[in-house]
């Protein structure tokens, strides 16, 4: 009879074990899974949307229409005495043709284009002209790019700025990785500070701020986190991962949460203790409003009352308004249309 | 000698001692079964105990009159210094004693009475070795006795369902505590009746709240408490030996007085007791605050329907009390592991088991850090599944 309620306590304490260590490799399970996912490199974002404007060229563009675009090229590259025909790596990444720079200016920020785009694989190309003609500043920088061979890799990852002094225009394309990381939103918001600068005239801050901020947009979507509008209103919050550290955090709330049952496992083992009252050999037979103070005494007299007084202040509320940035009609990611060379680009426009 | 028929079996002459699974004394040669009443009235020890009576009575009053000053607390009155304790004590004859003798622990200076053919002993509160010192006739002799009501295998269960019902007791432990060295020792206390009469006042207030405008009005109305009644205690126990802790006594009440016999030496065959060595005069402060303690939570509860109550004073008189003096059943072990010592008593009468055990540090921890890990992984795992959708 002992033998068996031995062995059936056993049982019972080995259940709970088991069952902490199912609980346990479930856990594990989820975080391993979870370490996977988070290592991993993502794409981020949603696919781009595919979006085919009218005045693009078509992939089975007639000759004629690829030669006028050529020729136009061809003319702002003569014009810099620059073969445009042949793709060539190393081709200088900031074309001055408008000459908006001084010497000086040049050299900083060819520098600094160099160094970036060499950092992160990412070409970044600066081209100002004159006029582009009545040609479309998309299309102009897109064709630019691909011709002048720009780009890293196979998928030709890099942008292109573009600034036509005539028209007023800019333009920015994005190529490859370009379009994963600079996406519509990122581009709106990169413009947004560097036009006033271009505005203004101050084209070297203008440009210099350019690189900085594609340098910005490439990293943080190289570690998983494009720049990009959100459905949701908080910002930085990626979906689907959650930080590491949290789960230190969460061990902590486990080490809370668990210490009152331990305590009271551990608080079992004391049984000894001083009883200071004698309640369990007293019989009382006093005045209780049961018995009706029929055996004792039990009354109340009522002395005086004291009032106090305060007043109490009012409180005023203020409304925060979140201002929400409005970005490209909802949409995530980047619009991307083809250029004329078949190759796919993001990108937008505007005046300056 | 009179006196040892007391323990002979009348019927085949053995030694009878109290059998706690029969409740009566019982002869283990012949099985033979009595009560005490039944062999008194064989043997006649009545006349010798008769004789004691009146020596003892002279002798108490003049212990009395010169009783020692006890302190109340602050806020209470009372005529606990002054109350007439009525107690009348008897005291051991020689013939009682015989067979049994006083024997002494060098280490821890206990003294308890065993039979004289006991031979070696440890000492139930150290295991150290004893020796016998002498006898106790003269001693002072008890008013009752509560015989033993569990035998060793009750025992000896239910410290093994003490040690097993609780958690992180390293497992040594549980293996090596001697469990059959458990031992069965009658241990002296003091009781202590007396009839309380009561009044307390108390100043108690009631508030209330209300707002006219924008400011914010806070009544608060005084009152006055009569309250007041007699409360009776009945043998509150304080343990009457210096060896044993007072907090392992107290832990294992209480003991109830409806199974208290009229003393007699012959319960004690067969059993340990320990030799009463604490005044009535010294025990009295601790069953006092006890009582006075009773008497204030008994009040707590009659204030209901107030916001705060507080006590002005308390006026307690005491009267009709008095004073026994009782052996108490109790199996003792005691154990020592890793350096310390562990004491573990049972209530002989109700089964009451206590005892502090030991705390296995490395299995509490280890556990706390299993339960702490599983919760914090649940609560990860829930906020990525919640971070999916």
């Amino acid at each position: 009879m002992k033998k068996e309620n031995r062995e059936t306590g056993i049982k019972r304490k080995g259940w709970i074990l088991r069952l902490i260590t199912t609980l346990l490799i479930t856990v594990l399970l989820f975080g391993i899974q979870a370490a996977a996912v988070t290592l991993l490199p993502t794409e981020g974002g949603e696919a781009p949307t595919m979006e085919i404007p009218g005045e693009s060229d078509s992939d089975t563009g007639g000759a004629a229409e690829e030669l006028g675009i050529d020729a136009t090229v061809n003319e702002v590259m003569d014009g810099v005495g620059l073969d445009a025909g042949a793709p060539s790596y190393g081709k200088a990444r900031l074309i001055d043709e408008a000459d908006l720079l001084s010497e000086a200016e040049e050299a900083s920020l060819l520098t600094k284009l160099n160094e970036i785009s060499e950092r992160q694989q990412f070409d970044i190309v600066v081209l100002t002209v004159d006029s582009i003609g009545g040609k479309s500043p998309e299309a102009f920088a897109d064709d630019y790019y691909d011709y002048n061979g720009y780009g890293f890799g196979e998928e030709k990852d890099g942008c292109l700025l573009l600034l036509s002094m005539e028209e007023r225009d800019w333009a920015v394309s994005t190529t490859g990785y370009g379009i994963t990381a600079i996406t519509d939103y990122g581009q709106e918001a990169l413009m947004d500070e560097v036009l006033p600068y271009l505005s203004r005239g101050r084209y070297a801050d203008g440009f210099s701020l350019f690189a900085d901020g594609v340098d910005h947009l490439v990293t943080e979507a190289k570690n998983g986190n494009p720049v990009d509008i959100y459905d949701e209103p908080e910002t930085g919050k990626e979906r689907g991962t959650v930080p590491i550290g949290w789960l230190f955090g969460d061990l902590g709330i486990g080490a809370i949460l668990s210490s009152g049952p331990m305590n009271t496992e551990r608080k079992k083992l004391r049984s000894v203790r001083n009883r200071f009252n004698a309640d369990i050999y007293a019989n009382w037979q006093g005045g209780v409003p049961a018995l009706g103070a029929a055996s004792g005494i039990y009354q109340d007299r009522y002395i005086n009352t004291t009032t106090t007084s305060r007043v109490i202040p009012v409180v005023t509320h203020t409304n925060n308004n979140n201002h929400h940035r409005p970005g490209p009609s909802g949409g995530h990611g980047s619009t991307i249309h083809m250029g004329s060379s078949g190759t796919f680009h993001g990108g937008s426009h505007g005046k300056f | 000698m009179a006196g040892i028929k007391a323990y002979k079996c009348p019927e085949c002459g053995g030694p009878l001692e109290w059998n706690a699974v029969a409740q009566k004394m019982k002869c283990p040669y012949c099985d033979s079964v009595f009560t005490v009443a039944e062999l008194e009235a064989i043997i006649g020890t009545k006349e010798e105990d008769a004789a004691e009576t009146e020596a003892a009575a002279a002798k108490e009053e003049a212990a009395q009159a010169a009783g020692a000053q006890t302190t109340a607390s602050e806020g209470v009155e009372s005529n606990f210094d002054s109350v007439a304790w009525e107690d009348s004590h008897e005291y051991f004859s020689e013939e009682e004693t015989a067979g049994m003798k006083v024997y002494s622990c060098n280490s821890c200076g206990a003294q308890i009475i065993a039979p004289e053919t006991q031979g070696a002993m440890t000492c139930p509160y150290c295991n150290n070795n004893v020796v016998m010192v002498g006898q106790f006739a003269g001693d002072l002799k008890p008013d009752y006795i509560i015989p033993f009501k569990l035998d060793k295998e009750a025992a000896k269960a239910a410290l093994k369902k003490h040690v097993s019902s609780r958690k992180f007791v390293p497992r040594i432990f549980s293996e090596k505590n001697h469990i059959d060295e458990i031992k069965a020792i009658y241990v002296p206390y003091w009781l202590f009746s007396a009839s309380a009469k009561v009044q307390a006042t108390f100043n108690a207030t009631k508030t209330k709240t209300r707002r006219r405008g924008q400011t914010e009005y806070t009544d608060t109305e005084h009152y006055v408490l009569e309250r007041g009644g007699t409360m009776d205690f009945e043998h509150v126990p304080a343990d009457a030996s210096r060896n044993i802790a007072d907090d392992l006594m107290e832990s294992i009440e209480p003991f109830d007085f409806k199974d208290a016999v009229p003393f007699n030496a012959a319960y004690l065959a067969g059993f340990l007791a320990d030799r009463y060595d604490v005044a009535m005069d010294e025990c009295k402060q601790t069953a006092f605050s006890r009582m006075e303690n009773s008497v204030r939570r008994a009040f707590n509860g009659l204030s209901g329907g107030y916001s705060s109550v507080t006590p002005v004073g308390y006026h307690i008189h005491f009267h009709k009390g008095t004073t026994d003096y009782a052996l108490y059943p109790v199996w003792i072990l005691n154990t020592s592991w890793n350096g310390g010592k562990y004491l573990f008593a049972m209530n002989g009468q109700t089964g009451k088991f206590v005892g502090d055990l030991p705390l296995d540090k490395g299995a509490f921890y280890r556990r706390w850090a299993l339960m702490a890990a599983a919760i914090g992984g649940i609560i990860y795992a829930l906020m990525w599944a919640f971070t999916w959708f």
